[in-house]
């Protein structure tokens, strides 16, 4: 038997707990929730069979090329050497996932040395409402990207008295700076805690300085060097990533107060102001460099520089390490009124909130994302369009639906959600959205003629979205060649 | 034994001055790979450039003694921009033989091998290492790369600022001043910003020539307004520009690395209380002002751009890095970016416009006829022998206004007899129409306005169709264009 500490079994279990609870839903289903994961799919397979990531893609927008960087396909097919590829697409980012448990509990331990508490934060961190559901059943980048980022952030902390973590950051950063353009985050976090330093009269470390020059040089060449054409085609639309005009309201929706509640989350909400005040009020080194990833988060979000689901997920896990502070803050108050067992008191409201706020509705919220995964009819469907569609066909699915057409049904699709230098993107999408939801068969097949579309995927999300497409009964021009979900195939 | 302690110790010298000498070579070397690069990345016959064709056409005529008026601007006109770029690559075309093109190539290396030199001459009084570092910033810059590589008014009169700029520094002022007259043949603005620069250096550094300076400053701008009225040149300002036009990784045609201008704004927090520097960063950041509404001034500005960057660099490599390895990763991820900039700008070169096809279209147009076009377009059609409706030469223009407005009708009207008659009142025989037009430049949709005329309406015949060109033929009443 491991001679673990007591605290070290709590956390391994709650690791545990995080990790099984998530492997329930998402082997409740084949499919993925997220049409991106099928794109992930396909661009880790292409790794797999050629040994190269992909740069033309010949599927995608019925065939274009693709920039993205390929380090997280990378480290997938690193795993798919060892299990089976399809095991390592539902298991591998749920395993990444799960670790911010042990790093937010590492964190936490460093702003308060308190294990009780940072076990909480732990547990509060694993069932982060935002982060369960949109890493759940999906090969979201994000799985490992939120991790990492808070290790970097964990590593700052303890260089205050560990200089040897110096080689740790610089590693950590090479990988990070590589993986995603969201990391230009932490570079603008160090930046607010820069400030938040200066303006406590707070002399910053000068290996933290350096690092912080380090880190933002690194992200800022990285992201020049894989978004280059991107750069130069999109100039400072960018940052939107070519969206379509008309698909934008759905990615940059507001955020207000009760969304922040309900998918962050209650406690981390309450107790993590309530730990910024009193840390700034105590002027705590470890919440200045918590509050500046606070801060550059909300910044991005009131910009509109991230999506909400992303800039909410990194609110999310820093808003539950700086709630131990208020957390802390509230037993001691407790303790300083007449009521009785404190200990019970505190631990029976906290645990109950926990229960409560943050797994209740990560498991419900779970339960939902689960049902808006591909069924086997869809796979179903998308297998007659494989086997007996005709070899480089076009298919029309809805936006949502690109990939999965991609993947499963091996032919080109109209669109799918990687919008970056995707050739008229806003046209492409009024175009699928007008074939779908018009009324004029003469419209609709002079824009399948545009995009040279030989089958229509119908699925049921799609029906549900835009309601029944009526010149579908014509029989001369649309055949139906699988029952349910319907595919059709154009015939004028 | 002293002698030859003596005869080491001179030796070690010599080797070490030449050593210093070699490093200057290697940048030297590099900035000629650099300006030569440029024309074995663009695959296109056609040079890159668009007021560099302006400057094409004229120096063709000046050479053929054909230019007594513009007659190809705006339908024709009786101003010019500033010539004096246009008269030496006349005079020397003449002279030896070779065509203006090939002229300009030369002409313009010579130039940027030039002002390399001279920049580094300039900096005489510095740390060596820094000499070498901000020159090889300044080669890999991308206003660097297209100042000396692509046709344009402004790469002979930036040499002669630095030409001046150096025999100022140096005493020579009787030379100084015998170059400074080159100068109103470039135009009032250039003359002016120079001079101005040269006055505020003056009055900061060497206050006893400053009273001279300004002297010599208000003859040269009377000389230049003499110039601009006797010949008929008028000021040719800029285009306007937005922050992100300044950074050439963004793309825009010129422009700095973005990891210089990083630089820069660093050096601001390592130098904002050094007395020393403050003269090049407050010049630095009027230039960078007034330069979003006069772009060339960009070219100057890069001058100054790279010395502040060579500066902070110089902080960084000399500062005492309490961790060497991140220090030595942070000073090789600068040197990546600045070189990367420089590289991928280099690359680039075969997509600046013109094209080839844009000359194989614009032969389907007969010479002399009047074409309506973006005028962003304007030089390429009058270098190619037709007559612009508008072109980017704004300045001296009576009914430029009327233009503007007239332009906007006929794109944007679907109204046959009102397109029609605006057509006819500018003798518009052409209409040329490339890819931006269509997406975005002009029109966003495809029904759009002329666009939808030019399907429909009989009095349109289609001459050219390609995925980036559009050439239609306006029928008059009678039939005939």
């Amino acid at each position: 038997m491991l001679n673990l500490k007591r605290e070290t079994w709590i956390l391994i279990a709650i690791f545990f707990l995080v990790f099984i609870s998530r492997l329930f839903f998402i082997f409740q289903s084949p499919t993925f929730s997220d049409d991106s994961a099928y794109m992930t799919q396909r661009y880790t397979e292409n790794i797999v069979e050629t040994g190269e990531s992909l740069k033309y893609d010949p599927l995608s927008y019925g065939g274009r090329n693709v920039i993205y960087s390929p380090i997280f396909d990378y480290i997938l097919w690193f795993f798919g050497l060892f299990i089976p590829l399809s095991l390592v697409f539902k298991i591998i980012p749920q395993l990444f996932i799960s670790s911010l448990v042990i790093i937010v509990y590492l964190i936490a331990k460093e702003v308060k040395s308190n294990e009780v508490l940072a076990l909480i934060a732990a547990l509060l961190s694993g069932f982060i409402p935002i982060i369960f559901l949109e890493t759940l059943n999906s090969i979201s980048i994000y799985s490992l990207i939120i991790p990492l980022m808070f290790y970097l952030v964990y590593i700052m902390i303890k260089l205050e008295r560990d200089d040897t973590l110096i080689l740790h950051f610089v590693i950590f950063s090479f990988l990070l700076a590589a993986l995603h353009p969201s990391v230009f985050l932490l570079p603008l976090a160090l930046i607010f805690y820069f400030m938040f330093m200066v303006s406590e009269s707070f002399s910053v470390k000068t290996v933290k300085k350096e690092l912080m020059f380090f880190l933002m040089f690194l992200v800022l060449l990285f992201q020049f060097l894989i978004y280059k054409k991107a750069f130069l085609e999109h100039g400072w639309d960018i940052i939107w990533g070519n969206i379509p005009a008309g698909y934008i309201s759905s990615y940059f929706s507001k955020v207000t107060i009760l969304d922040m509640l309900y998918k962050v989350g209650v406690l981390p909400i309450v107790f993590g102001f309530v730990g910024i005040i009193t840390g700034f009020y105590r002027k705590k080194e470890n919440i200045f460099l918590l509050s500046g990833v606070i801060m550059s988060t909300l910044l991005l979000l009131w910009l509109r520089f991230i999506e909400p689901k992303i800039g909410l997920m990194f609110l999310g896990v820093a808003l539950t390490v700086v709630s131990i502070n208020g957390l802390d803050y509230f037993y001691n108050y407790l303790l300083k009124t007449k009521i009785k067992k404190v200990d019970k008191v505190f631990s029976f409201i906290l645990i109950s909130g926990i229960i409560i706020f943050s797994i209740i509705p990560s498991f419900m919220g779970a339960y939902s994302t689960m049902q808006t995964s591909q069924t086997e009819e869809d796979i179903s469907a998308m297998n007659w369009v494989r086997t007996d569609s005709s070899e480089g066909a076009v298919v029309l699915g809805d936006v949502d639906e690109g990939s999965f057409i991609s993947e499963y049904g091996n032919r080109k699709n109209v669109m799918d959600p990687n919008f970056l230098l995707a050739p008229d993107a806003s046209i492409r999408f009024d175009d699928i959205t007008t074939i779908y939801s018009t009324k004029s068969e003469t419209k609709a097949l002079d824009l399948m003629k545009k995009y040279d579309i030989k089958y229509m995927y119908v699925s049921d999300k799609t029906i549900e979205k835009y309601g029944e497409i009526q010149y579908l009964e014509d029989e001369k021009c649309f055949k139906r060649m699988h029952k349910q979900p319907a595919v059709y195939k154009i015939l004028c | 034994m002293k002698n030859a302690l003596n005869e080491c110790i001179s030796n070690q010298q010599f080797i070490r001055f030449y050593a210093k000498k070699g490093m200057f070579f290697l940048v030297l070397l590099l900035c000629i790979v650099v300006l030569i690069l440029p024309g074995f990345f663009r695959l296109q016959n056609s040079s890159a450039g668009d007021d560099g064709y302006y400057y094409f056409r004229i120096a063709n005529q000046l050479k053929d003694n054909t230019l007594a008026r513009d007659e190809f601007s705006f339908g024709g006109r009786n101003n010019f921009l500033p010539l004096g770029w246009a008269y030496i690559l006349a005079g020397t075309s003449y002279f030896s033989g070779l065509d203006v093109e090939s002229v300009s190539r030369i002409l313009l290396f010579l130039l940027g091998i030039g002002s390399l030199i001279l920049f580094y001459l300039i900096l005489e009084n510095y740390d060596h290492n820094f000499r070498l570092i901000t020159s090889s910033i300044l080669v890999l810059s991308p206003a660097f790369i297209y100042l000396f590589s692509i046709n344009n008014r402004f790469a002979f009169p930036v040499f002669l600022t630095l030409l001046i700029f150096y025999l100022s520094l140096n005493e020579r002022y009787l030379l100084a001043v015998l170059f400074s007259l080159l100068i109103p043949f470039f135009g009032f603005l250039n003359l002016l910003f120079v001079g101005l620069f040269f006055l505020s250096y003056f009055f900061y550094k060497k206050k006893r020539i400053f009273r001279k300076t300004l002297f010599i400053f208000f003859i040269l701008l009377l000389i230049s307004s003499f110039i601009n009225f006797y010949l008929n040149w008028v000021v040719g300002l800029g285009v306007e520009l937005s922050l992100l036009s300044f950074i050439s990784d963004f793309g825009p045609k010129y422009g700095f690395s973005f990891f210089t201008f990083l630089l820069v704004c660093f050096g601001l927090l390592f130098f904002w209380r050094k007395r020393d520097y403050a003269f090049f960063y407050i010049t630095g950041i009027i230039l960078f002002l007034i330069s979003f509404k006069i772009d060339w001034l960009i070219f100057y500005l890069n001058f100054i751009v790279c010395f502040l960057a060579g500066l902070s660099f110089l902080k960084l490599y000399n500062r005492k890095w309490e961790s060497s390895l991140v220090g030595k990763l942070t000073l090789w991820i600068l040197v990546c970016g600045i070189v990367f900039s420089g590289v991928s700008y280099l690359s680039q070169f075969d997509n600046f416009k013109p094209n080839d096809e844009l000359f194989i279209a614009l032969d389907e147009i007969p010479n002399g006829a009047v074409v309506l076009s973006h005028y962003s377009n304007g030089y390429w059609l009058e270098y190619s022998g037709k007559k612009t409706f508008m072109d980017p030469f704004f300045s001296g223009v009576s009914d430029l206004n009327e233009r503007k407005k007239d332009a906007n009708d006929i794109f944007y009207s679907k109204d046959i007899e009102k397109t029609k008659n605006l057509l006819d009142k500018y003798n518009i025989e052409y209409i040329f129409i490339d890819k931006d037009m269509r997406n975005g430049k002009v029109w966003t949709k495809s029904e759009e306005g002329l666009l939808f005329l030019l399907e429909v309406s009989p009095s349109f015949e289609s001459i050219y169709k390609s995925d980036n060109f559009m050439i239609w033929r306006y029928l008059k009443e009678n039939g005939t264009s």
